[in-house]
């Protein structure tokens, strides 16, 4: 092999075609979920912390479930809202189910009809859970919600006037709260919940974030945070702790197209460095 | 009624005075009658921001049927955007009486066409990032090196394959996560924190007033 072809070929590893890449993605993430591999699910700290965390939750705690995310990011925090709901209904929480995103209130509806059967028709509805939809303004609208929550909130989702349903009667302030369970992607999200409800009414205080979120928001763990889960992996482990209480879970095909694509990805990494660490070798000779 | 340009420059900057000081009074006086006027004050910006929604219709419509009457390239999109906006303001306030979900379309819309549609526009960053992650991590310095191999533990760690391969991926990502990414986030945390504070102070001493539009 002459010195000029193997330029050509280091420069080939450094510069495969992207569509190359974007092919070979599309197979990795979709055969797993076609035929699942069924690779062992570990356990992260945050997520067994999480898990205590509501653990400790008695029966008759009110329980504050905030969706904080869109539409856009739903295939990754929607599997984290089912088994907070189920983990939450089996320990016999009060959950008060809200959000400050607008297009993601819809999944406080789905998430009580997949997890309990049914959402207002249900016949628990007012006395075991409640669905009080969008409150608009964000970090302003968590002030106002610690400080009045039937003044923040005077309707449910389903236009019932909030005081007469029997479980609010008793939830007037962020004092009332047990538990803030915030399931966030952005802003209005942990930081502001921090700010607004776990430092001024020392709630115990929880988060479910995208896996891009995730380091950002790992620094309010322990001292703010009691716990957390990290992206569709975070959910999958909660998901095998639920097992006990006879949850079924939906993520471990889709965990088994994430190991794939990481592998994907640290193999086309090595390719080019390869590529770029041959590469300077040679021109230094 | 003309206000005098002083008035006009001087009155917002009063209120915005008072309104901050009322927020951070709030936060450290436990006066009940003063913190009760506080949470009625904020139910009412709660209000005032819902509006912003309106606001938003309005200059969102002027906006598109401008665009769509000029013929504009892409005017197609603006069709899209108004059928797309008002067909959702229909069904959920409309037609189902302010219930959003009394409307069945409603959901169905919602469910089966805008969370796919949104979902995958999300998605396809997996495949920009894989070929994005091969061309920007090379070991080109110390510190890039350094970047890479993070980046690799954390993508084994956070995955079932990597503590398949090796168990000690689990608690090396942790460490990682833990400690050197929580030291340097905490670092820029308190950083902006007080970024914001002196901005915050500015606001309220008027030395800032970008928010009052050109020339305040």
């Amino acid at each position: 092999m002459t010195e000029e072809n193997e330029m050509s070929f280091f420069d080939k590893l450094e510069k495969v075609d992207p569509r190359l890449i974007y092919i070979l993605v599309f197979l990795i993430v979709s055969l797993p979920l076609i035929r699942p591999l069924g690779l062992p699910i570990s356990m992260s700290p945050m997520t067994i912390a999480f898990y205590d965390a509501v653990e400790k939750v008695m029966p008759g705690d009110v329980v504050i479930v905030s969706i904080d995310y869109s539409a856009a990011s739903s295939p990754e925090q929607y599997p984290q809202t089912k088994a907070v709901m189920h983990h939450l209904a089996t320990k016999g929480a009060k959950i008060i189910g809200l959000g400050f995103w607008a297009d993601g209130t819809p999944f406080i509806d789905s998430a009580f009809k997949d997890v309990l059967g049914k959402s207002k028709d249900h016949p628990k509805y007012g006395t075991d859970f409640v669905n009080l939809g969008w409150i608009p303004n964000g970090e302003v609208g968590m002030k106002a919600l610690g400080g009045d929550v039937q003044g923040t909130c005077p309707k449910d989702y389903y236009g019932t006037s909030t005081g007469t349903l029997p479980m609010m009667k008793e939830v007037k302030t962020g004092r009332d709260f047990k538990m803030v369970i915030t399931l966030s992607s952005g802003t209005p999200g942990v930081p502001e919940w921090i700010r607004q409800i776990q430092a001024q009414y020392g709630v115990t205080f929880l988060y479910g974030v995208t896996a891009v979120s995730a380091p950002g928001v790992r620094i309010y763990f322990p001292a703010q945070a009691a716990g957390g889960l990290e992206g569709l992996a975070g959910a999958a482990e909660y998901e095998v702790l639920l097992i006990k209480y006879g949850y079924k879970g939906t993520l471990a095909p889709p965990m088994d197209s994430q190991s794939l694509s990481h592998l994907l990805v640290i193999i086309f990494i090595v390719l080019g460095n390869v590529g770029y660490v041959l590469k300077k070798h040679g021109k230094a000779k | 009624m003309k206000l005098s340009a002083t008035i006009r420059r001087s009155l917002p900057l009063v209120i915005t005075f008072i309104a901050g000081l009322l927020a951070i009074g709030d936060y450290y006086l436990k006066v009940k009658v003063f913190n009760d006027f506080i949470t009625q004050w904020m139910k009412f910006v709660n209000v005032a921001a819902a509006f912003a929604v309106i606001i938003g219709y309005v200059t969102l419509t002027r906006i598109h049927t401008r665009r769509l009457n000029q013929r504009r390239e892409g005017w197609y999109n603006s069709v899209a955007l108004l059928i797309g906006m008002y067909a959702f303001f229909l069904l959920g306030v409309v037609f189902s009486e302010g219930k959003f979900t009394a409307h069945p379309a409603y959901t169905y819309w919602f469910n089966n066409l805008y969370v796919p549609l949104d979902a995958t526009i999300f998605s396809m960053l997996a495949f920009y990032i894989a070929s994005a992650a091969y061309r920007a991590f090379r070991m080109r310095t110390t510190e890039a090196t350094i970047l890479l191999v993070s980046a690799v533990l954390v993508m084994l760690g956070r995955a079932p394959v990597g503590p398949a391969i090796w168990p000690a991926f689990g608690p090396i990502t942790s460490w990682i996560m833990a400690v050197p990414n929580s030291a340097g986030m905490r670092g820029i945390t308190i950083g902006i924190a007080l970024g914001v504070m002196s901005m915050g102070l500015r606001v309220l001493l008027g030395r800032e007033r970008g928010y009052l539009g050109p020339g305040a």
